[in-house]
């Protein structure tokens, strides 16, 4: 027997109608709360977030500054209804979170320096939860230096995402190129709800 | 006048109306095809696009920006949505020497992302990886610089993976 739709109890045709109207909108219901289920599950919660201008990390020799919110940050795709450029909120679960920029010095290279990217989430109390670096060493063959990479983090609710750069060019400052960007989408929940 | 449901417009007679053959067939044939419609979202949930090859060889001189051609050099965007390209380099055959190596992922032969590698004292294949949004039908290809002397000979191994659906 249907658990969605019920059977009628009276013997009459008169309300024969009746009957296939609610058995008409008893459907729809039913049917409706598994298409949301469905669809959440197809559209993973996930932002993208672009730079439309460069922007200049000063000569501080490998101490870590924010990029969040620099650049002029426009949304490339947002289906999560993050907070806004200064604090990316995550709803809790396990995300795969990445950055892809390019490094270029402003001015005198110095050959082999560091550049650095970390990705992270601060918990409402202001405490590192997650952290992920990738380095790459100054080339000096021109163009600067492609950065990209990814990670998995495992966010509890209320964590605030984090993209810092750090670099050791003590030649000049180092220009962060339009088109950097930042990027999550939630892979799962924190935990199994259901076992089979 | 029948009326319908306010969601998926499932047909059903008003009270007082003759409720004929296709009173019945109608509602039937309505559910039907939106059940169909919800399994095929099913499918989708379960079967994401991904695709997962590595390219022909190429050969690659010294400080040319190589765009990677040959077989599965390239990849059509099957359906509009957020995606995620990962490619790396392998080496087939090292030059002679090589001072820096980078891979570079396009979109319709726009650079989105790379990754560059300082090679002078470690000899590391490049590997770039990114988000983008992506239409079906947008060309998904790859290009590779490296500095240093004689040619490298490599081909690009590649996986895209469809993470959203748009409509």
């Amino acid at each position: 027997m249907s658990t969605c739709l019920t059977c009628s109890t009276d013997g009459t045709l008169a309300d024969v109608a009746l009957r296939l109207q609610a058995t008409a909108l008893e459907a729809e219901a039913c049917i409706f709360e598994q298409e949301k289920l469905l669809r959440s599950a197809v559209n993973k919660a996930t932002f993208i977030s672009t730079t439309t201008a460069p922007f200049n990390r000063s000569t501080l020799s490998g101490v870590y500054q924010t990029i969040v919110a620099f650049g002029s940050p426009a949304v490339t795709f947002d289906n999560l209804a993050f907070g806004g450029f200064d604090t990316i909120f995550l709803p809790g679960g396990v995300y795969l979170v990445g950055c892809s920029l390019n490094a270029t010095a402003v001015g005198a290279v110095t050959d082999n320096s560091e550049r650095s990217i970390q990705l992270r989430t601060i918990s409402p109390d202001n405490v590192e939860q997650n952290s992920a670096y990738y380095t790459v060493y100054e080339t000096n063959t021109g163009g600067g230096m492609d950065m990209s990479f990814s990670s998995v983090f495992v966010c509890q609710p209320g964590e605030v995402g984090d993209a810092q750069f750090a670099h050791t060019n003590t030649g000049s400052d180092i220009t962060i190129a339009a088109g950097c960007v930042l990027w999550a989408t939630r892979i799962s929940d924190i935990s199994a709800l259901k076992t089979v | 006048m029948p009326q319908s449901t306010p969601i998926y417009n499932f047909p059903y007679p008003c009270e007082r109306e003759d409720v004929t053959i296709a009173s019945f067939a109608n509602l039937a044939n309505a559910i039907d095809a939106k059940m169909a419609q919800v399994a095929s979202d099913e499918f989708e949930a379960l079967n994401r696009y991904s695709q997962r090859l590595t390219s022909a060889s190429n050969v690659i001189n010294p400080g040319v920006d190589t765009v990677i051609v040959g077989a599965d050099s390239t990849y059509t965007i099957p359906a509009s949505g957020v995606w995620v390209v990962d490619a790396t380099t392998v080496t087939l055959a090292s030059p002679a020497t090589i001072t820096s190596r980078r891979i570079r992922v396009r979109k319709n032969a726009v650079v989105q992302y790379g990754s560059k590698q300082n090679t002078e004292v470690f000899f590391i294949d490049s590997r770039a990886t990114g988000m983008f949004v992506a239409a079906a039908g947008d060309t998904i290809s790859f290009q590779v610089l490296y500095t240093g002397t004689g040619t490298w000979t490599a081909s690009v191994a590649w996986t895209a993976t469809m993470f959203v659906r748009i409509a």
